[in-house]
């Protein structure tokens, strides 16, 4: 009889029991949801900060191995003595190739000081103001410097051009001149220190009624990605215009 | 308060030209932000003449302070530039946008053949005329053209900014 009548009574519960576990589950995981998307938008965030990170570790990381390399080279020519300069600008005018160093007279720049980076000779300081210089790049079209080629000795001048290219010129015939060939200046003129590396010999025009052949030269810079660049601070460019004979003298 | 303005502009620009926009090179041609920005200047409705001139003498100089090429050199350039202009102006009703077009293709021949001379027969640098002319003068006039809408919008808003009156 009391089993008759809890029958109904416990088939009740249970149907209210499974609806209250149905509708207590369905409330806390919508908690559960909406903690999740805060907790989603959180981690987001933190992925994003943490990339950032990583692209400002990695920009340090390359700005550090930068450094190391001009580090290195200072280094390895102890007798020098260099300004480290970072490149601020280039010249608005695109027919010369000349860009703009955030050193100046007042930290030691002086017109006529070499420029150039771990690679080789980036170029001559041309104008200075007190926290500013310009600077001529090798590449430029009215840039030329006396050079020979490391192996042969070839000597010549190099020379720039309005696309960029570097031409290696006045080069006598009788001198062997090859692709391959490491171009390094010569020293002659005393506007640069020998033995700065330039680039490398790519293609050799020789005609044979010519008086001098010319080659193309690979430049050891990338002149589009200069960032850093040393100043050789010790060297003093010898003047020479005074003992060029003048016309009618 | 249009001369500050003017100093303010045009040295952001060449900081922007000098910094970044030079960097960027199509062929060997860059864009003239300054000229870009006085030639839009000088289209403006409404503007006095002395306006026109501080902002043209001030890119000038600011340009031939950084730049290999002396400064006289851009001066003479750009009030030659902006004097034509002007006076084409006044002959024509309401068409700056056209103006500024054809004003700055005309203006990048006028001015990268005047550098190109003068680096040519004063320096003596040996520049190819047919490489000048292909590789520079017209990348130039491509890239400025380029520019030349955005340019003149912000010249145009700035303008009508510091003359409100001139709309109505």
């Amino acid at each position: 009889m009391l089993g008759g009548a809890t029958g109904p009574l416990v088939s009740l519960q249970s149907w209210v029991s499974s609806r209250f576990v149905r509708i207590y589950t369905f409330v806390t995981a919508s908690s559960d949801v909406i903690g999740l998307v805060q907790q989603n938008e959180a981690l987001e965030l933190e992925v994003a900060n943490l990339q950032k990170q990583v692209i400002e570790m990695e920009e340090d990381l390359r700005e550090a191995q930068l450094y190391y390399a001009l580090l290195d080279f200072a280094r390895s020519k102890p007798d020098n003595q260099y300004i480290a300069a970072l490149v601020i600008g280039k010249d608005p005018s695109p027919f010369m190739n000349y860009v703009i160093l955030d050193h100046g007279s007042s930290d030691g720049v002086r017109m006529g000081m070499p420029v150039i980076t771990e690679k080789g000779l980036v170029g001559r300081v041309d104008a200075v103001t007190a926290n500013a210089a310009r600077v001529q790049l090798v590449n430029s079209p009215d840039f030329a410097v006396n050079v020979q080629t490391q192996n042969t000795n070839a000597e010549g001048v190099v020379t720039g051009s309005i696309t960029g290219a570097l031409v290696m010129d006045m080069v006598i015939q009788t001198m062997t001149l090859q692709p391959g060939d490491l171009v390094l200046t010569s020293g002659l003129g005393g506007n640069f220190p020998s033995n700065l590396l330039i680039g490398e010999v790519r293609t050799v025009t020789r005609q044979e009624n010519a008086l001098f052949q010319s080659a193309s030269v690979q430049s050891a810079v990338d002149f589009r990605q200069l960032e850093v660049v040393l100043i050789i601070r010790n060297f003093q460019p010898v003047e020479i215009d005074p003992l060029i004979p003048q016309e009618g003298s | 308060m249009s001369a500050i303005i003017g100093l303010a502009y045009l040295s952001v620009g060449m900081m922007l030209q000098t910094a970044i926009l030079s960097r960027i090179p199509l062929i060997n041609g860059t864009v003239d932000l300054i000229l870009i920005v006085l030639i839009a200047w000088a289209l403006q409705d409404g503007l006095d003449e002395w306006e026109v001139w501080v902002w043209t003498l001030v890119g000038a100089v600011l340009l031939g302070f950084v730049s290999k090429a002396p400064w006289p050199l851009y001066v003479i350039s750009y009030v030659i530039i902006i004097l034509l202009l002007r006076q084409v102006q006044k002959k024509v009703w309401k068409a700056s946008v056209l103006l500024l077009f054809l004003g700055i293709a005309l203006a990048t021949l006028f001015q990268q053949s005047l550098f190109y001379g003068f680096y040519r027969f004063v320096y003596t640098v040996p520049l190819p005329l047919n490489e000048s002319f292909l590789y520079i003068i017209v990348p130039s006039m491509v890239l400025n053209l380029l520019f030349a809408f955005p340019v003149y919008l912000v010249i145009k808003d700035t303008a009508e900014w510091l003359h409100p009156q001139e709309d109505v």
